[in-house]
């Protein structure tokens, strides 16, 4: 650098930066920010927000419906409401769709295209990758399973059907617990179907198989072959919509085997579903080549 | 047997993906030969090109191949062959399988034969076992070469055929487009790579910004260039002299010195420039150990073109 | 016809490029074939289709599924009243689950794949008619799910010594993958994200929607693929579109309707 009294010649050429660096907590935070953005659509083309749209409006639409009727009707008394643990119940269709583009659209795009190797070569190891991954579907995934209810809970307090102020907290506490575990479920399972492949499709297939396969084979099982009632906890969707129905307090109207179990072995069963799962992904990633 | 000539010709072409227009008004008339078709990434080249072998409609104006529109007419699609530019091929397949079912669904009477010929005319094993993506990114396109050309084509389109190739095999397959469009294909290709085009021949087509920019011969376009001067270098023992002559006699327009025996000469008439040199370095007593034209090459040309 | 009448006068190969300096318009032989046969063409894609389907994740995933099937007519068999269980499990598993997932994955991904890797071109740029490819593509799906997800139906029907109910499933589990095959491979064509659609169109339409209302099982395929089940004497179906008779009109209507919309869809497309 030459300098007169006054004037100065920079080096505008390539400098190392020597300043502060964030931990790789905030790496987390920005992949699963950037995650759920994605997956969502939301910094993209209008295209790519058509299906986490038509997605979001199948999710809500029993509680949209829900409320309509009770604004609507005026002799609808509280209890011919749809309640939070049926609506879990009965958005079981749509939660699984919405894990079928959420998980899938996180992961597989990534080492199809070789990204999973960018994202390892800097502050992130495989483990807090997928941390950062599953905070991303998980945030999304509860936007299904927690929003309809607290707009249902928003709408049924306007209505008149709503819980008294002392009651509000503990249902308010009921929701995110119930949602929690719930998005927590399809989370988990939906991630580890995907790490078993690169291809979207496949991964979407997948979770819907493992979601609706074991149900119509353990049924049959206790059904015709006196299988015990237990074996219903494969069945991790309606697990997951039984324990909705226990956090609660209230009771499903199904005869099915999950119904009979004690809510300790239930709520077991959803847990142990969702280390599996969590356990099969991390594993899954751990042998993974991270190259194209 | 009346023949009809292969011509590729574009009328008022224009491709937009709502509000974005990649292709615009753009018409030329190709006939037998090779033509490069040049310009920047995101020109608009190989949307051009896919308009072309009739795999996109496009939004205006019409494009015959053969004097056949090759969107509407299956037919002529016998006799156009396509290297497309992406790099996927089909994974459960060999080469051979890859060009046999191209030849088979050309109708061929011997598939198979006809896909071995192809495979050695690209300097590929017909017999190789292994699938294709297990062939280097080099192999993979000279297959990609021999499905285009298996059916024997008379337009041949060439979406960067030379990627992935080393220079040993892009010589051979500049040979091959070379020797194609001698047989009177129209042979179409694009490239970064403007030396080989250069060697491919001289007729361009120069996109930009979605616009045909320029068309013809590159050596005559580089003439039509008038508001820019061809610089020439000449290494000479008196620099400063000639240069000063040059300017003064006003056959160059600007000069610089690069060393003791280095010149860069500014001309705007570059045959005064080649006549007037030797009388007046004769004259100053210089002697000239090399006079080079700088940017009459295809690349000067395609700057001073997509830079306008 | 105008197109022939140009090419035909071209000079033409026997078989590609052969004679070193020749050029087109001395080489007096025209080509052997103007067009392939369609039968050729047809065969050609459906073996390339049926390669690029046939993976072993894909065997294997849908093999297991069918190989479930068998397990559930074990199971059926152990019940009081076989042949009701048989159909339950033939319903609520077969008709609802393997079927229409295991064509949803293969029907999806035969032109979806080729969509979404780019190699539709090497496929369109050729002279044949646009209804091949599509035709083809339904055929391979058909092949593999037949075997792979149908047929164990029908066997699980056997194992639970639910002969009337194979026999009925005999007819429901192909004609439904065939309806499906045709809506599937349609979809490929279609959307971009067609399995998505898909399993939307299975899990909402199919197993919900269908049973809201008497009249909404008539504009589902599983509906009218359980009518044929319920042609079984003695057992009793859920869901019923209608008779028998009519499914075995509306299931190959249903295929045939997709499969235009499907080439009618490729002819306009603009490839990638």
């Amino acid at each position: 650098m030459s300098a007169g009294q006054d004037a100065q010649l920079f080096d505008l050429g390539y400098r190392s930066y020597d300043g502060p660096r964030e931990r790789p907590a905030r790496a987390i935070l920005t992949l699963a920010v950037f995650t759920a953005k994605r997956v969502l659509g939301l910094g993209r083309g209008g295209r790519h927000k058509v299906l986490p749209a038509i997605t979001l409006v199948i999710a809500y639409l029993p509680a949209f419906l829900s409320v309509a009727f009770s604004a609507l009707l005026d002799d609808l008394a509280p209890d011919d409401l749809i309640s939070y643990g049926a609506y879990m119940f009965i958005s079981g269709s749509a939660l699984a769709l919405f894990a079928a583009l959420v998980a899938p659209e996180a992961l597989c795009p990534d080492r199809r295209s070789g990204m999973l190797g960018l994202y390892l070569s800097g502050p992130l190891d495989r483990t807090r990758y997928l941390a950062a991954k599953g905070a991303g579907v998980l945030a999304v995934m509860l936007l299904i399973t927690i929003g309809p209810l607290l707009f249902m809970l928003l709408a049924n307090t306007l209505a008149g059907f709503g819980p008294s102020a002392t009651e509000t907290p503990e249902l308010l506490l009921q929701i995110l617990v119930a949602g929690t575990s719930t998005a927590l479920l399809y989370a988990s399972l939906s991630m580890a179907v995907s790490s078993f492949t690169t291809r979207r499709a496949a991964a979407a297939v997948g979770l819907v198989l493992v979601v609706s396969v074991p149900v119509a084979v353990v049924r049959t099982a206790i059904d015709s072959a006196g299988a015990p009632d237990e074996l219903d906890l494969f069945s991790v969707a309606f697990a997951a919509g039984e324990l909705a129905f226990r956090i609660f307090g209230e009771t499903s109207e199904d005869t099915e085997p999950i119904t009979r179990l004690s809510t300790e072995l239930v709520a077991g069963g959803v847990g142990a579903a969702i280390l599996a799962g969590a356990l099969i992904c991390w594993l899954r990633y751990r042998r993974i080549e991270a190259f194209r | 047997m009346s023949v009809v000539e292969p011509r590729v010709v574009a009328d008022g072409v224009s491709k937009w993906f709502g509000p974005l227009v990649a292709v615009s008004d753009v018409s030329f008339d190709v006939g037998p030969g090779v033509t490069a078709l040049l310009g920047p990434n995101g020109a608009g080249k190989s949307t051009m090109f896919r308009m072309l072998v009739g795999l996109a409609r496009p939004s205006k104006g019409s494009v015959r191949v053969l004097g056949l529109d090759p969107r509407a007419d299956t037919g002529v699609t016998r006799l156009i062959g396509l290297v497309p530019q992406q790099e996927s091929v089909f994974e459960p397949l060999t080469a051979h399988e890859f060009v046999t079912l191209t030849a088979t669904l050309h109708g061929l009477p011997d598939p198979g034969a006809a896909a071995t010929r192809a495979l050695e005319t690209v300097d590929l094993d017909p017999a190789d076992k292994r699938r294709l993506p297990a062939y280097s990114k080099g192999m993979r396109q000279r297959a990609k070469v021999a499905q285009a050309i298996v059916h024997d084509p008379s337009v041949l389109v060439l979406d960067e055929p030379l990627t992935g190739l080393d220079p040993r095999q892009r010589a051979d397959l500049v040979g091959l487009f070379r020797r194609l469009g001698s047989e009177g294909r129209c042979v179409i290709v694009s490239s970064h790579v403007l030396d080989e085009v250069e060697r491919l021949g001289s007729h361009v087509l120069v996109m930009s910004q979605g616009r045909l920019a320029a068309a013809g011969d590159f050596r005559e376009l580089r003439a039509l260039m008038d508001d820019r001067p061809m610089r020439v270098r000449v290494r000479t023992d008196r620099p400063r002299q000639l240069a000063g002559a040059l300017l003064e006699a006003g056959t160059a327009v600007g000069a610089r010195l690069d060393g003791d025996d280095l010149l860069e000469l500014d001309t705007t008439d570059a045959r005064a420039l080649a006549h007037a040199l030797a009388p007046v370095a004769r004259d100053r007593h210089a002697r000239l150990f090399e006079v080079l034209p700088l940017d009459a090459d295809l690349e000067g040309v395609f700057r001073y073109v997509v830079q306008r | 016809m105008k197109a022939r009448s140009a090419l035909s006068t071209e000079r033409t190969s026997g078989g590609g490029l052969g004679e070193p300096g020749g050029s087109p318009s001395s080489n007096p032989q025209v080509i052997a074939a103007t067009r392939p046969s369609a039968l050729s063409s047809v065969v050609a894609f459906y073996r390339l289709l049926l390669r690029t389907q046939v993976t072993i994740p894909r065997l294997l995933g849908i093999g297991a599924l069918g190989a479930l099937s068998l397990l559930l007519g074990v199971f059926a068999r152990l019940d009081d009243n076989s042949p009701q269980a048989a159909t339950d499990a033939i319903s609520s598993y077969g008709l609802a689950v393997l079927v229409p997932l295991a064509t949803l994955w293969l029907g999806t991904s035969a032109v979806g794949d080729l969509v979404e890797d780019r190699l539709l071109v090497y496929l369109w740029l050729k002279p044949v008619s646009r209804w091949q490819l599509p035709a083809a593509a339904i055929l391979a799906t058909v092949s593999v799910a037949l075997p792979l997800a149908a047929l164990p139906l029908v066997l699980s029907a056997v194992i639970a010594g639910a002969g009337d109910v194979a026999w009925a499933t005999l007819l429901a589990a192909p004609l439904a993958t065939l309806a499906y095959a045709g809506l599937f491979v349609a979809a490929g064509l279609w959307f971009r994200r067609a399995v998505w659609w898909g399993l939307a169109f299975v899990l909402i339409w199919e197993n919900a929607v269908a049973y809201t209302a008497e009249g909404t099982s008539r504009v589902t395929v599983v509906g009218w693929a359980s009518s044929v089940l319920a042609r079984a004497p003695g057992v009793d179906v859920q869901l019923q579109a209608g008779s028998a008779a009519a499914a075995l009109v509306v299931l190959p209507a249903v295929a045939i309707a997709a499969w235009l919309i499907a080439t009618w869809r490729y002819r306009r497309a603009d490839i990638d």
